[in-house]
């Protein structure tokens, strides 16, 4: 395994060197909490210590299909939680690769994508496979695509959101259809809601960089318009209650008997489990895992409440959508930074405004720059109503692209 | 709702087609044709198979395609026969269906967190199993989980097995009288769950293990013939197959002797067991302790298969090999095993291998000798050390034919030979399924020591000090005496599982002293802990005895489940956890105040280790260490997740929940064969476990043992 300070990669492709050969090649780095058959998948954490999947994720065997170079793997966040210590905005920018798959349970592509000045996306749930995927969020994580150029974002969206018969959680109907020909609409047919209430949550410097962005908007012609939506600030609560269920739900497996990391002390079962998983999570991720454990047994109905206010969301977000075709904010704020987060509440403030579409399992993209402040890309975020991925891809390759 | 004429959906047969009937229960399962919808509708007496026609009752059908899983209805319809060829098998009822002429939902039902039907719509299609639910999830919904029929099966017939005890009980003069829930705790047996009394400020009741000395009471009382089905509490290490609480089959009687409970016993358990339909072969045999520990190194003998020891220590008192030449030097013993036929299964590399080198170990034995015999000779690695003189008396006693594999343990101790064979001899058995099934092998086991030896030389009860003892000439001072002393105890042995004992009891005060002085009590010892029950015994206390059984265990046996869970209503999980009601809980400062139970840590120190127990509890409860280094941190996250919870719950709502952004739906992959993962066939699965020994993963012991 590469663990060289001259090399970004946290392990190299021995096949494939580092590196952009053609424009058009797609030349990917992953996430490595994606499965590479006989490549370390440890994604972030000791509990997946030596970890190598038997064979491909279904999304990375697509992504190869349609041409994907896979260069190697970044650094990631203990098992993808925000993207603490993440060097893939990094290897972006420095152009040592121009696509970076991954996955988005809070924001984390999108992230990726502006602190890189490219472009993220964030599949509908339901569309795209997890076979293989190293996921915390079960309800509310999907895979992540971000590409420094529009066309590359497209392609791979169309090759990797594609039904597989091991992952019952898809959706069959409905699917959005991204080869097809583009759904773009004129520009003044085009509604754009901003929600007051997310715009509150910005700071100064942030809300005239979006004010500037949305200028550009109503400039190019599209219908801008303020929506209100009170219940807002439940997004986030319901993110970090569920969330931290499912987190605690997912790491069960991580116990030191089929793989990952074993405590050489174990005297029974209940200590081998006790003391691997002591020695398997790092404070941040155990930290969110004792929140969801006292969900969980302490605290059932909030968990459960939670669930109820989250059906209220989506109603109303879809109840949304069927008055704008998108809602436009940052996609994160400058004064907060998520790869530096190392407490529960810092990521929750860090990705606060990208949180909402993986409640409501919708898709979202993050179009780089558009929203500046200063020398830094904040990022323009567009959600679009479910399974309406193509629309949303369709509009800002049309009227988005090279701003 | 007129209840007399509610027709049970089990029920309805041919000779019901024509009728007019009002039916209630659940929607098991739907199937939707487009023009046709067919539900199973299940009430506790079984599933009827119910048809909406969209033709004939447009609005009706509207109603009817809002059903879902579990809705509660009530339908009228007419029953008819079905038309040949989709008649049903799998249902008592398969032949008939009732074709609905009203539909009212009575209430709703939430999306499922697991399926509950047990029988699928269409003959000899497969429903998903529930074994693949989590337990948790299982035992959290358990009013869900009891839906399904065979759950119910279980909770009827076990009804039945106790209602035909007492039956059996009542016919034979015994009356049942119920004992106090909250007791003294008494030094004895397990560890108690103590009840703290606010009335008695500091001071705390018990909950019974058993209801042991009130029975003898009732004895002393003049209550000839007791019985109770009572309910136990005992706080003991975790087990997967153990409850904190549990119920038994109470049973005292004045004036009897063991001829009398044996037979009253064989009744009881022979009827019950019928009750589930197995028939036990009776009378039970009554094997010694010292021969069941001699023929299979346990006092649970499973006598379904053969394989009893073989003791060999006098062949090798004068061989050649080392290893046997130091055992026998020392008094040890060596005894084996004949695994008849079997030696194409147990090849030399498993034999020494994995038995000799890891599962040998894992009991506590420091080794295994085995031997193959193949055309007419004894075949290993040791044989060239033993003398023909030898391997001819080995082939005699052990009685070997070609295919034999003879399995020996030698230890100096009898008790580590013994018990390491013994289960030697059950993981033989299993590993080569060598347990017949529908056999039952139950047993009386009886002549039991009635003290066991401790380390510091002194002797302990092997049962319960109240035992009566097989003669009472003892000089309670001489150990060696005491050791030879036999209990007039008695066991029930099902096919290896001990199902429940007693004992004749002491009835007289200085045998019952002699006792406490051979155990090492003083007179004011004795008085302090069970004072109460020796001055009863000073009052003509009838000679009495009595027994016993663990019902939940008795009830999953006959029944053929494998956990004691499946047979009750609302058990703990395997962490003593209920998941339903999430007990244990902790209490409020108020209450502990309110008990007094903060007068003894009032510090400041005390109080916040109280308050900052959470993240530890937690903690054990998933399995998750915390570093010294991150202790706050947690404790933090902890207590911010209770603000989290309860903005959270400060918001009203009152949709149902939503967990996850999409509606899940059941759907069938295509093709009718079955999928087989070629990582789960080719080894690639398990290839990234961090500790292996040969083909296996390593993990740490169960606790049980």
């Amino acid at each position: 395994m590469n663990d060289k300070s001259d090399n970004l990669l946290w392990y190299a492709n021995p096949d494939s060197p580092e590196g952009i050969n053609a424009p058009d090649e797609i030349t990917a780095v992953l996430r490595p909490n994606l499965s590479v058959a006989g490549w370390p998948a440890e994604a972030g954490s000791k509990a997946l210590e030596n970890y190598r999947p038997p064979e491909d994720a279904a999304v990375v065997a697509h992504a190869g299909k349609a041409g994907a170079r896979l260069i190697g793997m970044s650094r990631m966040s203990e098992l993808g939680f925000g993207i603490t210590g993440e060097n893939a905005p990094r290897l972006l920018s420095e152009n040592r690769c121009n696509v970076f798959l991954g996955t988005d349970g809070m924001g984390e592509a999108r992230h990726t994508a502006a602190l890189a000045g490219a472009w993220g996306f964030k599949p509908s749930f339901g569309i795209a496979s997890t076979t293989g995927v190293i996921r915390l969020f079960s309800s509310l994580e999907t895979i992540g695509i971000v590409a420094a150029a529009p066309s590359h974002l497209k392609a791979l969206a169309g090759a990797l959101c594609r039904k597989d018969e091991f992952d019952f959680s898809m959706l069959h109907d409905g699917l959005p259809d991204f080869f097809g020909p583009g759904k773009a609409a004129p520009p003044d047919e085009v509604r754009i809601g901003i929600l007051p209430e997310q715009i509150d949550l910005l700071d100064e410097s942030d809300k005239n960089a979006f004010e500037s962005a949305v200028a550009g908007l109503v400039g190019k012609g599209f219908r801008v318009e303020p929506v209100s939506f009170p219940e807002y600030g439940n997004f986030q609560l319901v993110h970090h209650v569920m969330g931290a269920v499912e987190a605690f739900s997912s790491a069960g497996k991580y116990d030191g008997v089929r793989y990952g990391h074993r405590a050489k002390t174990a005297g029974n079962w209940n200590e081998m489990y006790l003391e691997s998983r002591r020695e398997a999570f790092g404070a941040l991720v155990k930290s969110f895992l004792f929140q969801g454990a006292w969900f969980q047994f302490k605290n059932y109905p909030a968990f459960e409440h939670a669930a109820r206010l989250r059906a209220g969301l989506i109603e109303q977000t879809r109840e949304l959508m069927g008055r704008v075709d998108f809602i436009a904010s940052p996609v994160r704020r400058g004064d907060r930074d998520a790869s530096a987060a190392i407490n529960v509440d810092d990521v929750y403030g860090a990705f606060a405004l990208t949180i909402p579409a993986n409640v409501a399992g919708l898709p979202s993209l993050c179009v780089p720059g558009l929203v500046s402040r200063g020398d830094t890309d904040l990022g323009l975020q567009l959600t679009g109503g479910h399974l309406k991925d193509d629309q949303l891809l369709d509009f800002a390759a049309t009227h988005l692209a090279g701003a | 709702m007129n209840v007399s004429e509610r027709t049970g959906c089990g029920t309805i047969g041919p000779g019901d087609t024509g009728r007019t009937l009002e039916l209630f229960g659940w929607v098991d399962a739907r199937r939707d044709h487009g023009d046709l919808l067919f539900i199973h509708l299940r009430d506790w007496s079984g599933i009827i198979q119910v048809v909406f026609q969209e033709a004939a009752l447009k609005a009706l059908f509207a109603g009817a395609e809002t059903l879902r899983e579990e809705f509660c209805i009530r339908v009228t319809g007419e029953v008819v026969r079905r038309l040949a060829g989709t008649e049903n098998p799998g249902l008592l009822t398969g032949e008939v269906e009732v074709t609905a002429t009203a539909l009212e939902v009575l209430s709703r039902a939430d999306q499922l967190p697991f399926p509950i039907s047990e029988k699928a719509m269409i003959a000899g299609a497969t429903v998903s199993a529930p074994a693949n639910v989590a337990e948790d999830l299982r035992l959290q919904y358990r009013y869900l989980d009891l839906r399904r029929p065979s759950m119910q099966e279980n909770l009827k017939k076990r009804h039945r097995m106790i209602k035909k005890a007492r039956d059996i009980l009542d016919e034979h003069g015994f009356v049942e009288v119920e004992t106090p829930g909250l007791t003294r705790s008494t030094p004895e047996g397990a560890r108690d769950y103590i009840v703290p009394s606010r009335i008695h400020e500091g001071a705390f009741y018990a909950l019974p293990q058993s209801p042991q000395l009130f029975k003898q009471l009732l004895m002393v009382a003049g209550t000839e013939r007791y019985y109770q089905v009572a309910r136990c509490f005992r706080d003991e290490d975790l087990r997967p197959n153990r409850q904190p609480e549990f119920t038994q089959l109470d049973i005292e009687a004045a004036f009897v002797d063991e001829d009398f409970i044996y037979f009253l016993m064989e009744e009881i358990v022979c009827r019950m067991f019928a009750e589930a339909g197995v028939a036990l072969p009776r009378p039970f045999p009554k094997i010694a302790y010292a021969d069941a520990i001699a023929r299979t190194g346990t006092d649970r003998p499973d006598l379904r298969f053969g394989m009893h020891f073989v003791h060999a220590t006098d062949i090798f008192s004068d061989t050649a090999y080392t290893i046997f030449r130091q055992i026998v030097r020392r008094d040890g013993h060596i005894i084996g095993i004949n695994v008849k036929g079997q030696s194409e299964a147990l090849s030399k590399n498993i034999l020494q291998n994995e038995y000799a080198k890891q599962i040998v170990p894992g009991f506590g034995g420091k080794g295994m000798t085995w031997m193959r015999m193949t055309d007419g000779k004894l075949d290993s690695n040791i044989v060239q050390f033993f003398s023909q003189a030898e391997q001819a008396a080995v082939i005699d006693r052990f009685g070997c034919e070609d295919g034999d594999v003879l399995m020996i343990i030698a230890d100096p101790s009898y008790d580590v030979t013994t018990r390491v064979l013994g289960q030697l001899r059950l993981h033989v058995a299993n590993r080569l399924e060598l347990i017949p099934e529908d056999t039952w092998a139950p047993m009386w086991i009886t002549d039991f020591p009635l003290f066991d030896p401790l380390e510091d030389g002194g002797v302990t009860s092997t049962h319960h000090p109240f035992t009566a003892p097989d003669r009472i000439d003892f000089d309670p001072s001489d150990t060696a005496d005491l050791l030879n002393l036999k209990s007039r105890a008695y066991d029930i042995v099902i096919n290896g599982e001990e199902l429940g004992g007693g004992s004749i009891r002491i009835n007289d005060a200085r045998v019952q002293e002699k006792i406490f002085a051979a155990l090492g009590l003083s007179r004011n010892e004795a008085a302090e802990k069970f004072g109460f029950f020796l001055r009863a015994l000073a009052y003509g206390a009838p000679p009495h005895g009595g027994i016993a059984l663990g019902i939940d265990r008795m009830v999953a046996m006959a029944l053929g489940v494998s956990s004691i869970r499946d047979v009750m209503a609302f058990p703990k999980n395997r962490s003593a956890y209920c998941p339903l009601t999430r007990a244990p809980a902790v209490v409020s400062r108020e209450q502990l105040d309110e008990l007094g139970l903060f007068k003894a840590v009032q510090t400041e120190k005390d109080l916040k280790a109280y308050e900052q127990s959470m993240a530890d509890t937690l903690s054990r409860v998933s399995r998750i260490g915390i570093n010294d280094g991150e202790r706050q941190t947690v404790e933090n996250a902890v207590s911010r997740a209770e603000e989290i919870a309860e903005a959270v719950l400060s918001i009203p709502c009152e949709n149902p929940p939503a967990f996850s952004p999409i509606r899940l739906e059941n759907r069938t992959r295509p093709g009718k064969t079955p999928s087989v993962h070629p990582a789960s066939t080719d080894g690639k699965l398990l290839s990234n476990a961090p500790e292996t020994s040969g083909d296996f993963i390593k993990v740490a012991g169960i606790i049980e043992h």
